[in-house]
């Protein structure tokens, strides 16, 4: 079963076409990576996805439904949850905070004007049990201005895991990490296996041969080869896309 | 501070000085203007030129009802709320809008058409203005003729404000409003719909701001366009500035001081104007060498 | 209306228009670039309108005094670089504003004790003070012509600078990409500090052509300034060509607005309404243009491509 669909995307910034008729699914529990060298539109194939950036052509579906006029919070509440690739975390609260803040996004009234919300059990909980399945328990009360780096990729990963998504959009949550914290992250990511459906944009290949089910490589804007891992590991357009690229 | 303004109204007894109770009542009540601005600059991250014209709508609002003898308080204190929020609406919709280019500039231009639109009322005294026919009746009785009185339901109103504020910051709302003020597209990632919040806050801001104009009014008896000159939104903006920006309170100890300081060079010199541009120009340039 | 007052009105437009351009492409792109607010703008323009009236009673010559103005402009706005707007790169806009408003009030007290409050006037030679005959039958006065032309001249050397000086593509990345600029190997400071003078020395040099046209007093920075802003805003932040097209349609909707709204409130409503409603109105075309462009061009006319 598909939750997310992208079909014939293309857009283009002036001349430079940066998305060329891309199509893209991603099934229910599944890891559907995407790779590709540096400059092949991934970021912008990420924007019309979670719909910060407008599609000139083409459509997005999330469980069917037609998503592709929608602004990011409406898709948002659909069930389409994303992390930023340059950390985007509400650096002046607490991880605590910024987790029952994405808690907050789905309960019954998201905006009360009266209820304080720092000491609302009803936030607090699922948020301290959505850091503790990422192994932050102990730091929740942290302000996020104050993490390690790897922390705040955590907390990010927290904050997508408490919107309850349908599809989870993952760009480049890797970036920037040693070499021990990446592989933390990659166990938490496999721990989260087949709870929902994940797109996981990276560069680094030793994560993504670890953790996808199915592999897209986007080079130029376009969907040059897609299938299982070991295919695409073999295919002689992909590696020749690759040369001169260092995959870290 | 609180119990400062709370003591004017016995000093003004004391000595007799109706004076000071009337410069104690005005600071307050631009102290609530400058908190309902706060909330918006502060706590929400937009900046607002404009505000003024929230506070002229108010008063304008008294005037106006006066003349149709619905100036009693229970009425028209709900309708110059009423009438700034509606204001709010659409402009702060339009200003939100704007992409790039800053709120700044768009409420600006919002405040001066208000203040053309003051003027053009040649029934309410045009650029002149006009002052009030009576002071209105609260619940039928002429207790706001009594300046202790209405210095009471001033600082009451301050209190209310400040205590609102905080409040409303602390909230399930307030959150989301402080979180988009650092990012707003991780906010609407996350299902809120960020324009919308803005625009709520933005519109209670400009009732509160009514509510000021109001009692301004009946304060000075008198309503003018001058009320929503785009100089006073810069007082003000300068008020929420001298206050720290970060909190209500320090809003409105920042109207307070800046109205004191007003009345003193302006009693003290007839250079008044240059005084008080130093000392602001001296007050930035200490910020951002802190800053930096 | 007839075709007569229509080209007068056209050309008054067109001369607001100007003038409006000269302030406002400062602005956007003091605003656009170096993303400083300044509120004291408009008192630049009103230092270089009550330097021109000053000049000209030392050198008792309009000729002199306008070039002299615009200089001592351009000396004032480095000075004032140097003294406070350094500082106000990169601080917050809140304290932007607390700075430049403490400007506009001290710049205001001391043309209020230097000149004294009331307004004050610039005369004009004898020959730019006739007027010519249009086609339509009605008289202009030539100053206000010369002024337009004045300021187109000085629209058409802008635009070749920014188009085609390295200078001005240097200035066109900043607008597009501010934190480029310093890796593009340009001298930040540097350039900052010759755009906000050469900005300053605009303002001036707009303040000392409209001298001889309207009352010359310490307030007469704060409602060009809103004006600006609108242009600024209608045009796109830190574009100069849409400060361009958006002054001109400001400067035509304000008086021809102003023309037609009247002539439509007179028959439509009688004289009556026109005299007490039609002004209003009039001032809040404006605004009310700058609102239906903004719904529909978030970004401004003519926008710089992020």
């Amino acid at each position: 079963m598909t939750v997310l669909v992208a079909h014939g995307l293309s857009k283009s910034f002036g001349a430079l076409r940066v998305t060329r008729d891309v199509d893209l699914e991603v099934r229910a529990g599944e890891i559907h990576a995407l790779i590709g060298p540096n400059g092949a539109g991934k970021s912008t194939l990420v924007g019309q996805l979670a719909g910060t950036i407008a599609p000139d052509s083409g459509r997005v579906s999330l469980d069917g439904r037609d998503v592709t006029a929608l602004p990011p919070h409406r898709r948002a509440r659909l069930g389409l949850a994303r992390t930023f690739q340059v950390s985007a975390l509400i650096e002046g609260f607490t991880a605590l905070a910024n987790v029952a803040l994405a808690v907050q996004a789905g309960t019954r009234f998201p905006l009360s004007p009266f209820t304080g919300a720092g000491r609302d059990a009803a936030l607090n909980a699922p948020a301290r049990a959505a850091l503790a399945s990422v192994g932050l328990g102990p730091r929740a009360d942290v302000a996020v201005a104050t993490l390690a780096h790897g922390e705040r990729r955590a907390v990010e990963l927290a904050v997508a895991l408490a919107l309850a998504p349908r599809c989870l959009l993952l760009d480049e949550p890797l970036a920037g990490m040693g070499h021990d914290e990446a592989r933390q992250i990659v166990a938490l990511l496999r721990g989260l296996k087949g709870r929902f459906a994940m797109l996981l944009v990276e560069h680094d290949m030793e994560a993504v041969f670890a953790l996808a089910d199915r592999v897209s490589v986007l080079v130029q804007g376009r969907i040059v080869a897609s299938g299982p891992p070991e295919q695409i590991r073999g295919d002689r357009a992909v590696q020749a896309a690759y040369l001169g690229d260092e995959a870290c | 501070m609180t119990v400062l303004l709370a003591a004017a109204p016995f000093a003004g007894r004391v000595t007799g000085n109706a004076y000071l109770l009337s410069l104690a009542s005005r600071a307050a009540t631009l102290a609530i203007a400058a908190v309902s601005l706060q909330f918006v600059v502060g706590y929400g991250g937009l900046f607002s030129l404009g505000h003024a014209a929230f506070l002229g709508i108010g008063a304008y609002a008294l005037l106006i009802l006066g003349g149709f003898g619905l100036d009693e308080a229970a009425i028209s204190l709900p309708g110059a709320v009423l009438a700034s929020a509606l204001f709010a609406w659409p402009t702060g919709w339009v200003a939100l809008r704007a992409r790039g280019i800053g709120l700044l500039m768009i409420t600006l231009a919002f405040g001066q058409m208000a203040y053309f639109a003051a003027g053009a009322l040649e029934a309410y005294g045009g650029d002149d203005g006009m002052a009030l026919d009576r002071t209105p009746p609260l619940f039928g009785s002429a207790l706001l003729r009594d300046p202790a009185v209405l210095h009471w339901l001033v600082l009451t109103a301050l209190l209310g404000s400040v205590a609102g504020a905080r409040i409303l910051a602390a909230s399930r709302f307030g959150r989301v409003l402080r979180a988009a003020r650092e990012n707003a597209v991780r906010v609407a990632a996350l299902g809120y719909d960020v324009t919308r919040v803005r625009l709520i806050g933005y519109v209670l801001a400009g009732g509160i701001a009514g509510l000021a104009g109001w009692l301004l009014a009946i304060g000075s008896g008198f309503v003018s366009p001058a009320t929503l000159d785009w100089r006073v939104s810069a007082e003000l903006l300068v008020m929420v500035i001298l206050g720290g920006a970060a909190s209500p309170e320090g809003a409105a100890i920042g109207a307070v001081l800046l109205v004191l300081v007003q009345e003193g060079l302006a009693s003290a010199t007839a250079h008044g104007g240059a005084v008080l541009g130093a000392l602001l120009l001296a007050v930035a340039m200490l910020r951002m060498r802190r800053r930096a | 209306m007839s075709a007569g007052l229509l080209l007068v009105q056209t050309l008054n437009g067109l001369q607001l228009g100007v003038l409006l351009f000269l302030i406002a492409a400062g602005l956007t792109v003091v605003f656009g670039i170096m993303d400083v607010v300044n509120l004291a703008h408009g008192a630049q323009y009103m230092a270089g309108a009550y330097l021109a009236v000053a000049f000209a009673g030392w050198t008792g010559s309009f000729w002199a005094a306008v070039p002299l103005a615009a200089v001592a402009s351009l000396l004032l706005g480095a000075v004032l670089e140097r003294l406070v707007f350094r500082r106000l790169l990169g601080a917050s806009h809140l304290d932007q504003v607390l700075a430049t408003f403490g400007l506009i009030l001290l710049a205001e007290e001391a043309a209020r004790t230097l000149f004294g409050p009331a307004p004050l006037s610039l005369a004009l030679p004898p020959l730019l003070a006739g007027t010519l005959k249009l086609p339509g039958g009605l008289h202009y006065p030539i100053y206000r012509l010369v002024v337009l032309g004045a300021g187109l001249a000085v629209g058409g050397l802008l635009w070749l600078l920014i188009e085609h000086t390295r200078a001005g593509m240097r200035l066109r990345a900043g607008a597009s990409n501010p934190s480029m600029l310093s890796a593009l190997g340009v001298d930040v400071g540097r350039l900052f500090a010759w755009l906000l003078a050469v900005a300053a020395m605009l303002a001036g040099f707009a303040g000392a052509l409209a001298a001889p046209l309207v009352s010359v007093e310490p307030g007469m920075g704060g409602s060009v300034l809103i004006l600006a802003f609108v242009v600024v805003v209608l045009g796109g932040a830190g574009s100069v060509r849409g400060a361009f097209l958006a002054a001109l349609l400001v400067g035509l909707t304000d008086t021809i607005g102003r023309s037609v709204l009247d002539a439509a409130l007179h028959a439509g409503l009688g004289a009556a309404a026109a005299a007490t409603a039609g002004p209003a109105l009039a001032s809040m075309l404006i605004y009310l243009l700058m609102a239906a462009v903004l719904a529909v061009r978030p970004y401004g006319l003519s926008p710089v491509e992020p």
